[in-house]
């Protein structure tokens, strides 16, 4: 079994559009839901076969050639991501039935495309393949940003598009200087190499390489255009936006930091960045009155928490991180599913929906990821940030700690605002209800929420091992290297 | 003059600030030119000899670092179907034609087959001379680019196009798969590609016949990207 599928097949499925378009309307639809089912259940398939971390050789052997490396935490990456994705195209099946502008056939080669490039970034072992699929992550995610063609979408895809530009130059300069200093582009290689450069090179390179994935994972100060974006696309697409590519981008760079960079002053540095980010989001959070915007600052918020987890470089740690990933994924993918339906039904994105919505189903599910997203006990988000707040403790950061408890207290004011207005005694009109397809991917996702926050023990020792895995550099070199 | 009123003070402190951040980058980069220079290129050099392929070059970019080709041929996919849905469907730009000089449009009837012919033996020759398939592909769409710019009325088959492109995006990743198949590696060379034919057309085993195909979905998206440009479609 290759985990050359995962890349090569969404791929294939993208070119030949034009082929599954010749099935009727809803040809193209049904395909690539299949295709999502099938490689879902080819990724459980090898979870379970898997022994030992798998090398993917592709035309020559490494460090010359590309190669995929399949080990624990890329595995973890590649159910999340293929389960995130089937459940969102499950869901755009009854979504797009009543959005006339969208044509779904375009959509699904969009989805399918940001599938194959989140695989190949966190698959990948060569930095200019991850370059590549760095630029058709971004590409793909452009279009889908600006697909409503609304004066907003249209400013949001401009936006994204001249900040992702920025990133690939900035990107793309630090790999330029990789290579003219070591002369290699495998990831192993440079690990070794990179300790031994100047010092000068080594800081100018990290600075590029934190500017342009930094723009990518959205930290401050270079999240800025993010909440324009979401705010101009579609409800759906920040979905995938927020579960599925920031994820990608956080783990390639935090896997480069892992390799490259390991010193703790750059390491404390993304510390104290990511809790200023997540402390500044939740307070820009509390003023808005936009729900896309308001759940951007939210995403915002979590990546900062995220950047915390994983810039420890301890297993405990990561593995904090690696929960509050899964359950971040989880919460926003329905929150962000649900505001679709909502938006769509009563035609405004105004905080104030929720004093006008009438579906227990939906106010009951939101409710349930926002408290996880809050870290209530018994919800999938407070594994991971009891975790961290233990890890934090045990460090002795405790400034670092008072920072996270502050930013989660704020956090929590707007999430009660919303439970306010969701409870609010006001005129309601007709009930609205979803259809059973929509009904059993919300409460499925829901289901994985609770299911993971009354019994973290069925993930823990995957998990616990899928950190181990992602902080050991040696095994890593190791395995790349000693396959020529 | 007032400076100050001409440019504002955030325009100029903000140019200073570049400025000053540029050449900073490029004192630090001119002060650290490494002594040696590493790089992959000799080894890949050596390994060329087992593919039996003339352009070395060629090796890297279509077998080496194939991957990362299939990767920028997907790029270059996206951003062609991305043009077509963001420029479609507004208003064509046909009104304010003017029709173009007769010498130009003989001219450019004449030139078209020449130049296609170019573009489809740049893209046939890749693996024995320069050119190859990304070059070749951008040489057919210039002579689309050159029959637009004449006629009024030329136009492509969207049919056609779309045909050749998804013939050619299916057979890449098809290549890819079958080398897994074959020689258990994903785009690996599974026809024979013996030093002993060095130079002749039919060499190098599937390396001619990506580049042939990187060059039809090259020399295809590029034609489409210049006709969703200039904004006209099968509907006129």
């Amino acid at each position: 079994m290759s985990s050359i599928y995962f890349i090569a097949l969404p791929l294939l499925f993208g070119f030949a559009t034009p082929i599954f378009a010749k099935f009727g309307k809803n040809g193209i639809a049904y395909s690539s839901v299949l295709l999502q089912a099938s490689l879902f259940l080819l990724s459980i398939q090898l979870f379970v076969t898997m022994d030992k971390s798998i090398i993917e050789v592709i035309a020559i052997a490494p460090p010359l050639g590309i190669a995929l490396i399949l080990d624990n935490v890329s595995i973890f990456f590649v159910m999340l991501f293929t389960f995130l994705v089937l459940m969102g195209s499950l869901y755009y099946l009854k979504l797009r039935e009543k959005n006339p502008y969208q044509n779904e056939a375009k959509f699904f080669i969009l989805i399918n495309m940001l599938l194959a490039s989140a695989i190949g970034l966190v698959l990948s072992s060569d930095i200019f393949n991850i370059y590549v699929f760095f630029e058709i992550a971004g590409i793909s995610a452009y279009i889908l940003s600006a697909y409503r063609k609304t004066p907003k979408a249209l400013e949001a895809g401009l936006k994204y598009l001249i900040t992702g530009a920025i990133a690939s130059i900035f990107l793309v300069f630090a790999i330029a200087l990789i290579y003219l200093h070591l002369g290699t582009l495998n990831l192993a290689l440079i690990s070794q190499g990179f300790t031994a450069l100047e010092s000068d090179i080594k800081l100018l390179i990290s600075l590029f390489l934190l500017i342009g994935f930094g723009l990518k994972v959205e930290i401050f100060p270079l999240n800025f255009w993010v909440t324009d974006i979401y705010e101009g696309s579609d409800a759906f697409t920040d979905a995938f936006f927020s579960a599925v590519v920031v994820k990608a981008y956080l783990f390639v760079f935090f896997h480069i930091v892992y390799l490259f960079l390991p010193h703790k002053e750059f390491t404390l540095f993304l510390l104290y960045l990511g809790a200023v980010s997540m402390l500044i989001a939740e307070i820009v959070a509390l003023r808005q009155t936009n729900l896309k915007r308001l759940f951007a600052y939210s995403s915002l918020g979590q990546v900062g928490l995220l950047f915390v987890a994983f810039s420890m470089q301890e297993a405990v740690s990561i593995t904090a991180g690696l929960y509050i990933l899964l359950a971040h994924s989880l919460a926003k993918m329905v929150i962000f599913l649900s505001l679709a339906s909502l938006f769509e039904k009563y035609k405004k994105e105004d905080i104030s929906l929720f004093k006008e919505m009438n579906s227990p189903f939906l106010r009951n599910i939101i409710i349930i990821s926002m408290l996880s997203l809050l870290g209530i006990p018994l919800l999938a988000g407070f594994v991971g940030k009891f975790l961290l707040l233990k890890s934090i403790a045990f460090s002795g950061l405790f400034v670092l700690l008072g920072l996270l408890v502050l930013a989660s207290l704020i956090e929590s004011v707007y999430y009660f605002k919303i439970i306010g207005f969701m409870f609010s005694k006001e005129e309601r009109g007709e009930k609205f209800s979803l259809s059973t397809l929509q009904r059993a991917v919300l409460l499925t996702l829901t289901l994985g929420i609770i299911l993971i926050g009354i019994a973290p023990f069925l993930i823990s020792d995957f998990i616990a091992t899928a950190s181990s895995v992602m902080i050991d550099v040696r095994s890593y070199q190791n395995l790349l290297l000693g396959a020529n | 003059m007032n400076i100050k009123r001409d440019i504002s003070t955030t325009t100029l402190s903000s140019f200073t600030l570049s400025a000053f951040f540029v050449l900073t980058v490029l004192s630090i980069l001119l002060q650290n030119i490494p002594q040696k220079l590493f790089s992959a290129g000799d080894s890949l050099l050596k390994l060329n000899s087992d593919q039996g392929v003339a352009n070395a070059v060629t090796t890297v970019v279509v077998y080496f670092r194939g991957f990362d080709t299939l990767g920028e041929i997907a790029v270059l996919f996206i951003a062609s179907f991305g043009i077509g849905l963001m420029l479609t469907s507004q208003t064509h730009g046909d009104k304010n034609k003017v029709k173009s000089n007769f010498m130009l449009q003989l001219g450019a009837r004449l030139l078209f087959p020449i130049i296609i012919l170019f573009g489809v033996y740049v893209m046939t020759f890749g693996h024995l001379s320069v050119g190859g398939g990304f070059q070749g592909g951008v040489i057919i769409a210039s002579a689309v680019l050159l029959m637009f710019v004449s006629s009024n009325h030329f136009h492509l088959s969207h049919r056609v196009v779309e045909v050749l492109e998804t013939f050619a995006g299916i057979s890449y990743v098809m290549i890819g798969l079958i080398g897994l198949i074959v020689v258990d590696s994903f785009l690996g060379n599974f026809l024979p590609h013996n030093i002993s034919q060095l130079g002749l057309l039919l060499s190098g085993g599937i390396v001619p016949i990506i580049y042939i195909i990187i060059g039809i979905k090259v020399g295809s998206e590029m034609s489409l990207i210049v006709q969703n440009m200039l904004q006209r479609s099968d509907n006129d």
